[in-house]
Parts: C-alpha cells; sequence; structure tokens
C-alpha cells in the first residue's frame, strides 16, 4: 500500500494467523476418487434428467399438435358437411332459395311452358312426366296451412 | 181422426220449418275483405300472402280473384281455410310483363262470415312475390272492407 495515509502498527494480523495462510495455499488438498466418482454420477444424473424433460416437451409438443389438427380436422368436416346439407334443397324447392313457395311453382311453370323442364327431380308427383300437375302440387304445398305454408 | 193425425203431424213439424229467431246480439252477417298488392312499378308476375283475423267469431267462407285479367282466377290456397281464421293465398301468371299489373290492383277478395263482429281485425302479410323473371320484388299489400257488398 503505497499511499499517504498512515498505516497503523496495530492492523496487521496476527503471525499464526499469517503462518496458518501461508501453509493452507502451499498444502496439496487430496480428493479422493470416490468423490471425483459421485461428482460425475450427479452431473451424469443431472444431464440425463434434462435430456429426459426435452423428451418429455417433444412428447407433449407431439401431442398437443396432434390433438390441435383432429380438431381442425373434426371443424372442417363439420363445416364441409353443413355446406353439403344446406346444398341439398327439397325437390318443391325449385328456385333453391331454401323455402318452398309460389315462386317455385311458378319457376317450374315458366320452364314448362319453355319446355325446358326436363330434369326428372322435378317430377314432385312422381307420375314419370313434368308438367302442370307438378307445378299444381308445388303450389298446393306453399299454401298448405298446417306447415304455415312456408319450409 | 185422419184429420187429427194431419193436424198432429203438422204441429210437430212446423218447429223444422219455422225460420230461426234473429238474434240482435249474435247476429250473423257476410263480409267482403278486398286484397290489394302494389308492385311499385314492377310487373307482379307472382305474390303469396298470408291472411289472418284476429276477431273470434269470424270464418273465411270463400275466395276469388279479382280485378286484373292476370289474376281473375281466383288464388291458391288450402281448401282446410275454408271455416278458418286464416288463409295463406297465392298466385302467378307467367304471361309477358305487358299482361301485368305494375301497381296497385285487387288481387283477391275473401268472403267473411261474421257472428256479432262490429269491425274486422285483418292481419296481411306478404310471403313473397316475384317478377316474370323470377326476381323477387319487393311489394305492399293490404286489404279492405267492402262497405257494400
Amino acid at each position: 500500500m503505497n499511499n499517504d495515509v498512515p498505516q497503523e502498527e496495530d492492523l496487521n494480523a496476527p503471525p499464526r494467523l499469517i503462518e496458518a495462510l501461508v501453509q493452507a495455499s502451499s498444502e496439496c488438498i487430496f480428493v479422493p476418487p470416490a468423490i471425483d466418482r459421485a461428482i460425475l454420477k450427479a452431473s451424469e444424473r443431472q444431464f440425463s434428467h434434462s435430456g429426459r424433460g426435452r423428451a418429455r416437451r417433444v412428447w407433449w409438443w407431439t401431442r398437443l399438435t396432434t390433438a390441435s389438427a383432429l380438431v381442425v380436422a373434426f371443424a372442417l368436416v363439420t363445416f364441409q358437411w353443413q355446406r353439403v346439407a344446406k346444398g341439398r334443397f327439397a325437390r318443391e324447392d325449385v328456385n333453391h332459395d331454401g323455402q318452398i313457395d309460389i315462386l317455385d311453382a311458378f319457376a317450374l311453370a315458366r320452364q314448362v311452358k319453355q319446355g325446358s323442364a326436363s330434369d326428372k327431380r322435378l317430377d314432385v308427383n312422381g307420375d314419370g312426366v313434368v308438367d302442370e300437375r307438378d307445378v299444381a302440387t308445388i303450389a298446393a304445398h306453399a299454401v298448405k296451412l298446417e306447415r304455415g305454408g312456408r319450409s | 181422426m185422419r184429420t187429427a193425425l194431419m193436424f198432429l203431424i203438422c204441429v210437430l213439424a212446423a218447429p223444422l220449418f219455422a225460420q230461426q229467431p234473429a238474434d240482435e246480439e249474435g247476429r250473423g252477417s257476410f263480409r267482403v275483405v278486398d286484397i290489394y298488392v302494389d308492385s311499385k312499378g314492377a310487373p307482379l308476375a307472382a305474390y303469396q300472402l298470408r291472411f289472418s283475423m284476429t276477431n273470434t267469431n269470424a270464418k273465411i267462407v270463400g275466395i276469388e280473384g279479382r280485378e286484373h285479367p292476370a289474376f281473375r282466377e281466383p288464388p291458391m290456397y288450402d281448401p282446410k281455410a275454408m271455416q278458418h281464421e286464416r288463409v295463406i293465398i297465392a298466385a302467378f301468371n307467367t304471361a309477358p310483363s305487358d299482361e301485368l299489373p305494375k301497381g296497385k290492383t285487387r288481387v283477391a277478395t275473401i268472403h267473411v262470415a261474421a257472428i256479432g263482429v262490429d269491425a274486422l281485425q285483418c292481419i296481411l302479410k306478404v310471403q313473397t312475390a316475384a317478377n316474370p323473371e323470377g326476381n323477387k320484388i319487393a311489394i305492399e299489400a293490404t286489404w279492405e272492407e267492402r262497405k257494400n257488398k
């Protein structure tokens, strides 16, 4: 210490302590091989634990991804099925607006008049011919009171 | 004896031929309700209306077509509506635009039998209507009780 502050005499460590410290720093500490092995085993165990944890995380992520994929697939299938179900119209719903009313009879009447009513699905009364009788059948269906006249 | 028997038969049969006494309070009357449709300038090719009465003692007894040649024939309706208070009437015509009504026109007449009813209370709702191409159009439907049949 080379500064201007005057050092006091009684700040020196006791000689016995100084001697012990000098002896301790020069002494070679012997670590038994058993402790080395124990430390090595512990570290191996530690590393193997972290590896297992990663594997577990990967496993959980796989499961989560699979479950998510299944949910998405189910939603898509349901949505598609609903679209298909919506697209399936009643035979009397000639104009495909989801309702059976006089406009369906009118649409079929126009087709019959123009001679373009060739679709056999329009044979609503099942007599093998698409004609005015099918128009009348749809009209009767449209004004029927039990079902409120509408689909 | 024979005369007495004839007299007895006449006396017993008399109530059958007698006219029912008119009950002033519950007397029945026939009313006529005209149904109008206003297509607001568009050619009216098809319509469907729902007519109902809220009067408890009023029943539909007849329906006929009206006015415009395109809808002169009675509209289509469920025969079960007769003697009931509601009906769905519908009609269409595949004639070209120039043969179809374009403004307000009387499309149907509904005959009603009412007992003890001062004024008919009717609800008329448009269910659908279309132009000659089959496209839906907005129409206005109104009803009017005819003063004199």
